[in-house]
């Protein structure tokens, strides 16, 4: 009985993956047939692990011997997973209609790799750091070809566990030297050893900041993503630009700030480099893009380089920055990929960006939301995006690091362009043909996701003071 | 066993991880490209090894089991990719998989 | 019971969401239901918390009502919060209660327009803007307030926007307030910046004891607070949107431009009081100001011939009496002359709006004629409300609220007969352009059809506003008629009272004896010259007083010369600046844009293995940049 009740702060991870075994079987018993309530059971699950995140106290509590920590700074990311997680099934209820993806693993795996992002974000040693990671890893190449009829989905997975297979050989290469040179996996302990861990150790350092860069497509390491998330079912492109995406940044600053205190300079540089960079292609490369998946890509590259931002300013008001990013990015993501769910001729989905023309004249509602959601994007004040990078600007500027803060603001101002040129082809252009009729599950998505970007700025207390809680856990 | 020193261990380590990134690099048939990670990981499992050694402690051992396991587990779901994309193109040369790009 | 503050702006707000969410799916009964009920159920509320303010004074006299705190960075942190003081109750008293009677008469008035849902959306907006204005405990939220109201106004300005006119009335409105907003901006930037804080009671407390009397940073903040007073309220030089903004639908030029909008900027005067009474050369341009423009105004408004011009005229010169009276340090007198104002003015525009509505939109005054016997309600209306314009003696509410302003002037001490003499020439034009419109639209001969056809909706706002017009004044009247000083002990607690001046109760029954002459001369005046047409009009027909006439209906050419000095200027040098260098670095960087992406985009083979060089190659790179760090 005592044992049982210590495991309670791992309560959420055993529900998901307890959950996922029992709809693994109820699955391969029920068939085709259990795929349907199989999506509303996940969601089931998902929102009662998330209720239990919430009911998690915020006082740091380690399990298995350290491997395992639940505090403010888990409990705030594993929200925004989950909800990334409940997103994404809640707009997948189109694609799996279909005939020919009917399959009940889909949900099985999206729960699998919520878990996997739990582990992750609750990592305590390298050990729990590889396991989460490679969780989370698995099940994404599994949902990234689930369209087993499209060759450009097969070729998404393809790719995508190819570069996800090297990088995580990267990341679990430089484990092991940095237990080489620490002689330690907790990170408590290598803070401790890291002083003196010599050339060998920010090898190390740099190739498991390789793996998690990959898993947060920051360039160099984002090559996968513009062909993944084209080449994925788009309910699943949203599900790659969210969950996984809070899960990896929260394993980065875990990693930085409770492993890594005390070679901060070396690590800071590689961030700044490493979000320059990201920012800059993710406003370049967007440009011309067509393709709107391949579009939001680039964005979310893009976005990446900002978060990092507050990341790179090594300070807990620069964590404060990224959660408050993380979120708001979050609810901008779902908010944008709902609508591009949506855009379906005859049951048929369109990706190109001249699709949308006209909206504003065939859906002024969904045009409108839309367009909101997009400034956002941009970062165009009132909209929360505005927020979202003014509070790692702000962090980045206290932290003295005027040039990544000015760059950041440039490249702000290119990626604009892109973001407000989808939103003259819906105003301005001659009308494509209409969509079909939104269901009602995108339609909440969109109305909520909407209404929390265009009122966030109303009343941003309780979302920037969360953070700053989550934040403090880390110091 | 307490003949080897680190730095051994971790040469060799260094060696078959180089090899397998240049299998992945050099290599075009995706069956290679997976032997040649499994390699990579292998050799990161070799560094734990080698370090559990010189710190004298289970963790580098305990770990390399976790990768054994994990490996397995990403070989399977590899050559399940290989194969549905070999259903596909009938080729398992990786530069034939390139219609996404730009 | 005070606790229900926070409904008055919130109700409007919500049915401002419910239209706008609706986007004129509704029933036209439910969109008049919303749109009055709501405005309608915030006058309760107003009603229920004067009350209960009235009977039970709360400790130190405000009420403050903290929602939330928006938002920390540092030092800075605003909190959104009401503050209830006699000042802001007074106005919130006008704004719903007037406010709701425009919104009942609308929703006859605009029975039929197609964007019958959306003006109420736009009205519902601006009611709860301008309640966020006034109400607001921090200069950042009044500002929030501030510029929603302008919103509104350049909306329903341009509410007919298919005339292209309309919309280009709405963007001279919005432009040329825009530069007085952002004086205010920089204004507000200022303030934060020298006293560390927006909250209006801890600016008033700080800055005395910041400043000297007369210090320059006072006299540059009061300065630029008073550029943006100067562009809402349409003052000099900023006055010329008003006479445009008539564009607009008759009950919005009642409720935003007369009533309540363009008396933000004596608001937000009177509020920063403290500020101004540092700067004591600001609160001289203040009243100068203010006398210039009431002149100004009053012999353009003399000369117009479209009906609603010539209330705009006239709500700029009203205005320019409280400016005056603010100047003059007559704080209760300028947000007295608010209140009656706000009843009498937007009276004669509902009245006016209803002549129009039953004559088939006609708005030149010498086309209409001899209205009186068939628009009676809308002629008694009318009268009434010329008749406080001009402020006719002992009867009107007008005459108690400009008595009390030429007195105040003439007791300010800085150059205080001279004001007084500016509103009283005032006094005697307002007089003569108001019941020169009487006269014509009312009496004479006959000159088109008018068909008598508003229902309950129009006549009741029309006879409360009446009774209002008369009645509101009787709250404040001077020493020698009474004595009543309800209105300036209430507003005691906010707004200092005027030095007393050793002035005997003879010398004021005189000054008021010289301005009630005036008013009732003025009448007279149009009698003669409008009405019986005397010999002596014919002077009027001369070529120099006609040009002198073609002057003042331009509004003394403040557009011509705006138009030459300002905008053709910019317009030449923005054409002859067509393709300058700053041009070229936005191409530069548009051009490298698109090159930077077409390498950008080479990179992105599709080949896997090239993918995994680059991961391969930016391990490397970092390695190297950690290690040479």
């Amino acid at each position: 009985m005592n044992e049982a009740s210590a495991l309670y702060p791992a309560l959420p991870e055993l529900i998901l993956a307890g959950g996922a075994m029992v709809l693994l079987m109820i699955g391969a018993f029920g068939g085709e047939r259990a795929t349907s309530p199989m999506l509303s059971y996940a969601i089931a699950l998902l929102v009662v692990a998330g209720l239990a995140i919430a009911a998690m106290p915020d006082e740091r509590v380690a399990l298995f011997n350290g491997s395992f920590v639940v505090d403010g700074f888990a409990k705030f990311l594993k929200i925004l997973a989950v909800l990334g997680s409940i997103g994404t099934l809640w707009m997948s209820g189109d694609f799996l209609a279909d005939p020919d993806r009917r399959k009940f693993e889909y949900s099985v795996l999206i729960l699998l790799a919520t878990a996997g992002m739990f582990v992750l974000i609750s990592a305590g040693d390298l050990i729990a750091l590889y396991l989460g990671f490679e969780l989370m890893s698995l099940s994404l190449y599994v949902v990234a070809a689930f369209d087993r009829d499209n060759v450009q989905s097969t070729e998404a997975g393809l790719k995508y566990f190819v570069l996800g297979a090297l990088s995580s050989g990267m990341l679990l290469y430089g484990a092991s030297l940095i237990y080489g040179f620490t002689g330690t996996v907790k990170f408590a302990g290598i803070a401790q050893e890291a002083a003196n861990g010599g050339i060998g150790l920010i090898i190390g350092l740099v190739l498991l900041f390789a793996g998690l860069c990959f898993k947060v497509s920051a360039v160099p390491f984002h090559m996968w993503t513009p062909d993944v998330y084209q080449g994925a079912p788009t309910p699943i492109t949203a599900f790659f630009a969210s969950a996984p995406k809070v899960a990896a940044i929260a394993a980065f600053v875990r990693v930085s700030f409770s492993a890594f205190p005390a070679i901060a300079a070396q690590w800071q540089q590689i961030i700044i480099f490493v979000a320059i960079a990201s920012m800059a292609l993710g406003a370049f490369a967007a440009i011309g893009q067509r393709n709107i998946k391949r579009l939001m890509a680039y964005s979310s590259i893009g976005h990446m380089g900002y978060a990092l931002i507050g990341l790179a300013a090594a300070t807990g008001e620069g964590v404060q920055g990224v959660l408050v990013y993380m979120a708001i990015y979050v609810a901008m993501t779902l908010g944008t990929f709902a609508c591009i769910v949506s855009m379906r001729r005859n049951d048929k989905p369109f990706e190109e960006i001249t699709d949308l023309s006209g909206l504003a004249r065939t859906n002024p509602a969904q045009a409108f939301v839309l367009s909101m959601l997009l400034f956002s994007l941009a970062g165009i004040p009132p909209l929360a995006g505005f927020f979202a990078k003014f509070y790692v600007f702000l962090a980045a500027v206290k932290a003295g690091l005027f040039t990544l803060a000015v760059l950041g603001v440039l490249a702000s101002v290119v990626g604009a362009y892109y973001y407000l040129l989808i939103v003259k082809i819906m105003y301005f252009d001659e009308p494509a043909p209409a969509f079909d009729p939104m269901g009602n599950a995108l339609r909440s998505i969109v109305a909520v996701t909407g209404l929390f970007v265009i009122l966030f700025f109303a009343y941003p207390g309780p979302l920037v003071e969360a953070a700053a809680v989550a934040a403090k856990s880390l110091f | 066993m307490a003949g080897i020193p680190l730095s051994h261990g971790l040469l060799v380590a260094v060696v078959l991880f180089a090899l397998g990134l240049v299998g992945v690099l050099a290599r075009r048939n995706l069956v290679f490209m997976l032997m040649s990670i499994e390699i990579m990981l292998n050799a990161a499992g070799l560094a734990f090894i080698a370090g559990g050694a010189r710190w004298a402690q289970p963790d580098g051992q305990i770990m390399f089991i976790l990768v054994l396991t994990l490996a397995a587990a990403e070989v399977s779901v590899g050559l399940a990719l290989i194969l549905a994309l070999y259903h596909r193109l009938e080729t398992l040369d990786a530069d034939a998989a390139d219609k996404l790009k730009g | 019971m005070l606790a229900l503050l926070w409904l008055t702006p919130a109700l409007p707000l919500l049915g401002f969401v419910i239209l706008f969410a609706t986007a004129g799916r509704l029933p036209a009964s439910a969109v008049a239901a919303v749109g009055v009920g709501s405005v309608g159920l915030s006058a309760v509320i107003a009603l229920i918390i004067t009350a209960s303010f009235l009977t039970t004074p709360p400790e130190g006299d405000f009420y403050r009502q903290v929602l939330w705190r928006w938002i920390a960075i540092g030092s800075f942190n605003p909190e959104v919060a009401f503050r209830l003081d006699p000042l802001s109750l007074v106005m919130m008293l006008v704004i719903t209660f007037v406010g709701f009677l425009i919104h009942l008469y609308s929703s006859e008035f605009m029975a039929g327009d197609e964007g019958y849902s959306r003006f109420f959306a736009s009205m519902n907006l601006f009611v709860a803007a301008m309640l966020i204005l006034v109400l607001a405990d921090d200069l950042l939220l009044l500002y929030a307030g501030w510029e929603g109201v302008g919103l509104c106004s350049y909306l329903l300005i341009g509410f007919w926007y298919r005339d292209p006119a309309n919309g280009a009335a709405a963007r001279k409105a919005f432009i040329v307030t825009r530069i007085g907003d952002t004086a205010m901006v920089v204004g507000l930037i200022l303030l934060f910046t020298r006293l560390g804080t927006l909250a209006i009671p801890e600016l008033m407390e700080r800055a005395p004891q910041a400043w000297p009397a007369g210090s320059a940073t006072a006299t540059a903040a009061a300065a630029l607070l008073l550029g943006g007073a100067l562009g809402k309220s349409a003052q000099i030089p900023l006055q010329t949107w008003l006479p445009d903004a008539m564009a607009g639908p008759t009950p919005v030029s009642a409720l935003i431009h007369a009533a309540t909008m363009v008396t933000a900027g004596v608001y937000l005067i009177a509020r920063t009081h403290v500020l101004f009474e540092l700067a004591p050369a600001i609160q001289l341009a203040v009243a100068a100001i203010g006398a210039a423009t009431l002149l100004l105004a009053a012999f353009s408004a003399l000369n117009q011939h479209d009906f609603k011009r010539i209330l705009a005229y006239s709500t700029i010169s009203q205005i320019g009496y409280m400016f005056l009276a603010l100047g003059a340090g007559a704080w209760t007198a300028a947000i007295f002359h608010f209140m009656t104002h706000a009843f009498f003015k937007a009276l004669l525009f509902l009245a006016a709006g209803a002549v129009m509505m039953c004559i088939g939109d006609e708005h030149d005054i010498f086309r209409m004629g001899g209205l009186w016997r068939r628009l009676p309600l809308a002629f008694a209306s009318f009268l009434i409300g010329a008749a406080s314009l001009a402020a006719l003696p002992l009867v009107t509410a007008g005459f108690y609220s400009k008595d009390m302003i030429l007195w105040g002037a003439w007791t300010s001490g800085r150059g205080g007969p001279a004001l007084w003499a500016a509103g009283l020439i005032g006094a005697l034009v307002t007089a003569i352009y108001i019941f020169r419109a009487v006269f014509v639209v009312f009496f004479g001969e006959m000159q088109i059809a008018a068909r008598s056809r508003y229902g309950w909706r129009i006549a009741v706002p029309l006879g409360v506003l009446s009774v209002l017009a008369l009645g509101g004044g009787f709250v404040e009247t001077p020493a020698a008629l009474g004595h009543v000083e309800a209105f300036s002990r209430l507003l005691e607690a906010v707004l200092p009272t005027q030095r007393e001046v050793a002035a005997a109760p003879a010398t004021q029954a005189t000054v008021m004896a010289i301005a009630s002459f005036a008013a009732l001369a003025g009448v007279f005046i149009a009698y003669l010259v409008y009405l019986r047409r005397v010999r002596a009009a014919t002077i009027l027909d001369t070529s120099a007083v006609q040009r002198l006439h073609r002057f003042w209906l331009a509004g003394w050419g403040f557009d011509w010369l705006y138009d030459r000095v300002l905008v053709r200027p910019f317009l030449w040098f923005a054409q002859l600046n067509r393709d300058d260098a700053v041009d070229a670095v936005y191409d530069g960087v548009a051009f490298s844009s698109r090159v930077s992406h077409a390498y950008l985009s080479r990179t992105q083979t599709g080949r896997v293995r090239w993918y995994a060089g680059w991961l391969v190659a930016g391990s490397l790179a970092a390695i190297a940049i950690a290690v040479f760090a």
